[in-house]
């Protein structure tokens, strides 16, 4: 049936739900291009079998997935991603976003810094976002 | 799945003696569940787990498994590995599986066994030779072995260290989603429960007190913090409080929501709720008989 | 499962072998020196007691005081089907005893003792045996069951030479139908014995 493909792993202290988090790794390597379309995602008793949980979570992380449209159970075969969330990559952004980051770090900024100004400017908070 | 609980405890009681272990128990596990049986030492968890697998019968009340009391021809569908994971000591690994396969009609010999070589437990060492964790493995792999459809542990995690714990957890959970067994485990440790569980039956001085699906438990649970004096208008129970000069706290058990803008409303983790719980023993959220 | 409670004997099997060993030093002894003859026939009677101690006695306290019972209780087999093949092997082990001691004994002396004769040797072992397993099923504990099952036969071995003494001179019955009477006494009294412990087993629960 092919190796194993990803591995969860848990953090305990998070607050996240267990299956939550399991949602959102599975994403996440969606997202980055480690899972894509056709991709067999490991069975419940593969992942109880490495973590310890209870295989009712993984199942309830598989239909939360599936409901969000990103993978489909075949019966008798496992769970399998649907489609792609990797995005083609843009040399351009790229290194406008490096040549940014290097700019911060010789203004004196910290990585926490740095990504507090990201997350603000996601969230729409910056000072030129009303201008531009 | 048929809708037969795998356990069914309806207002069973136990004497030891005079005493009263147990009295007037009621709890349900549906099948494929994982339930922790919780409680301080001493509550009676150990009795309540007798009950269910036909060591003990019940002096008042029923227990059925699978809709059958745990006897006779319902043996096979019932595993059970007691506290001190007792074993013949004499016997070799290899001897042990041999007679869990001459007991048990449905017996998977070479899980077993294929079990034990992957976690390195020596066939050819005597039980007694073995380390505590070792001999645990041998116990829990035998009741797997069993291909019982409700697998009863109780403390399977006591005096164990925390590799042999993730280890015992890992093969239980992975038979969990192999072939959809039922299991019943008791702790007097919540925390470790939290991520394999998804049932709670909470037994205190001898009653179930809380029994149900941990996430419907928890979520039914809220903490309210308000200014002492006053009390929070909307719709719930009071499971427990405490109160200081300034401030209150209650425990409750909301049925909607609470609205009031001095009060603040905070979710409960399952350990919380089980405290709260304990320290009310009067409060009871079990299910009760379904009238006939 | 026969295998099971066979495997669990093995080191009463050994004993039991030491048993016979010693007879086989006492028939050799009296044979070297006929000043002693007569010894392995008149050591008999603690053969009984070596049968209820240490057969019947360990018998089912040790699978309590162990807690094996749990494991053994809890498998797909009834306590009845569980109990047969070690009340069985127990006696298996007992009457091979027996019947080679007393051969020894018969090989040596020429004439017998009459409680040496017939099946009396055999059913007063099986008799001892399911004392001391009676007394395992009701006290749980070895050491109080073996206690238990020592002065229990001894006593009813006291018991037994007065009312044959007492038979054989008010009644006087012949020593043939005083055996055949003894026999038939121990073996009825090992049955109700042997279910008392099966009562005990099946219908009471552990503690």
């Amino acid at each position: 049936m092919g190796a194993t493909l990803i591995e969860f792993s848990l953090d305990k202290r998070s607050g996240v739900a267990t299956y939550m988090q399991i949602v959102q790794q599975v994403e996440q390597a969606m997202r980055l291009g480690r899972l894509t379309p056709g991709d067999r995602l490991p069975t419940a008793a593969e992942v109880v079998g490495r973590l310890a949980i209870n295989p009712n979570t993984v199942l309830r992380a598989y239909r939360e997935l599936e409901s969000r449209g990103l993978v489909e159970p075949r019966p008798g075969l496992g769970t399998f991603v649907r489609r792609s969330l990797a995005r083609p990559r843009d040399p351009v952004l790229e290194q406008r976003l490096a040549a940014w980051v290097r700019e911060a770090r010789a203004a004196g900024l910290g990585p926490d810094d740095i990504r507090a100004l990201v997350e603000s400017a996601l969230a729409g908070g910056l000072a030129g976002e009303a201008t531009a | 799945m048929s809708g037969v609980p795998a356990l069914e405890v309806t207002g069973a009681g136990l004497r030891y003696g005079r005493t009263w272990a147990l009295r007037g128990c009621f709890a349900s596990v549906p099948q494929g569940r994982v339930a922790a049986l919780v409680g301080p030492n001493g509550a009676g968890k150990s009795s309540l787990m007798r009950l269910a697998v036909g060591l003990r019968r019940a002096d008042e009340g029923e227990v059925r498994v699978f809709g059958q009391p745990p006897r006779g021809a319902n043996l096979p569908r019932v595993a059970f590995v007691a506290q001190d994971k007792p074993l013949y000591p004499e016997l070799t690994v290899a001897e042990t599986i041999r007679a869990g396969a001459g007991l048990n009609p449905r017996f998977d010999v070479q899980g077993a066994r294929r079990r034990l070589d992957d976690l390195g437990v020596p066939r050819r060492k005597r039980i007694r030779q073995l380390s505590g964790g070792q001999r645990a493995q041998v116990a829990i792999t035998l009741a797997v072995a069993k291909r019982a459809d409700l697998v009863v542990l109780d403390e399977p995690l006591a005096n164990l260290d925390p590799l042999a714990r993730h280890e015992v957890m890992e093969g239980l959970m992975s038979a969990v989603a192999e072939r959809g067994l039922t299991v019943l485990l008791s702790s007097h440790v919540v925390a470790e429960l939290a991520e394999v569980c998804d049932h709670l039956i909470l037994v205190s001085r001898g009653r179930v007190q809380v029994a149900g699906d941990i996430e419907e438990l928890v979520s039914a649970h809220r903490l309210l913090v308000g200014p002492s004096g006053t009390t929070p208008a909307g719709s719930y129970d009071v499971i427990g409080r405490s109160d200081t000069e300034r401030q209150t706290t209650l425990l409750a058990r909301v049925r909607g929501p609470v609205h009031d803008p001095r009060w603040t409303t905070r979710e409960l983790s399952l350990e919380d709720m089980v405290l709260g719980y304990l320290r009310a023993p009067e409060a009871v959220l079990a299910p009760r008989p379904v009238a006939l | 499962m026969t295998w099971l409670a066979i495997r669990l004997h093995r080191v009463r099997m050994v004993s039991m072998a030491l048993v016979v060993v010693l007879w086989a030093g006492f028939v050799a002894a009296e044979r070297l020196y006929p000043g002693i003859r007569g010894i392995s026939a008149g050591l008999f009677p603690y053969l009984p007691l070596v049968m209820g101690v240490f057969l019947g006695a360990p018998l089912l306290s040790r699978e309590y005081e162990r807690g094996t019972h749990q494991f053994a209780w809890t498998q797909s087999i009834s306590r009845s089907r569980w109990l047969a093949p070690q009340i069985g092997t127990a006696a298996v082990l007992a009457l091979t005893t027996t019947g080679l001691v007393t051969a020894l004994i018969w090989w040596s002396l020429s004439d017998l003792p009459p409680e040496l004769t017939g099946v009396l040797p055999f059913t007063w072992a099986l008799f001892a045996l399911a004392l001391g397993a009676f007394w395992s099923a009701v006290t749980r504990r070895t050491t109080v069951a073996m206690g238990s099952a020592f002065f229990g036969v001894a006593a009813c071995q006291l018991m037994a030479e007065g009312l044959r003494n007492r038979a054989a001179r008010e009644l006087g019955w012949s020593s043939a139908a005083l055996g055949a009477a003894e026999a038939a006494i121990t073996a009825g009294l090992a049955g109700v014995l042997v279910a008392g412990a099966w009562w005990f087993v099946t219908r009471r629960d552990p503690g």
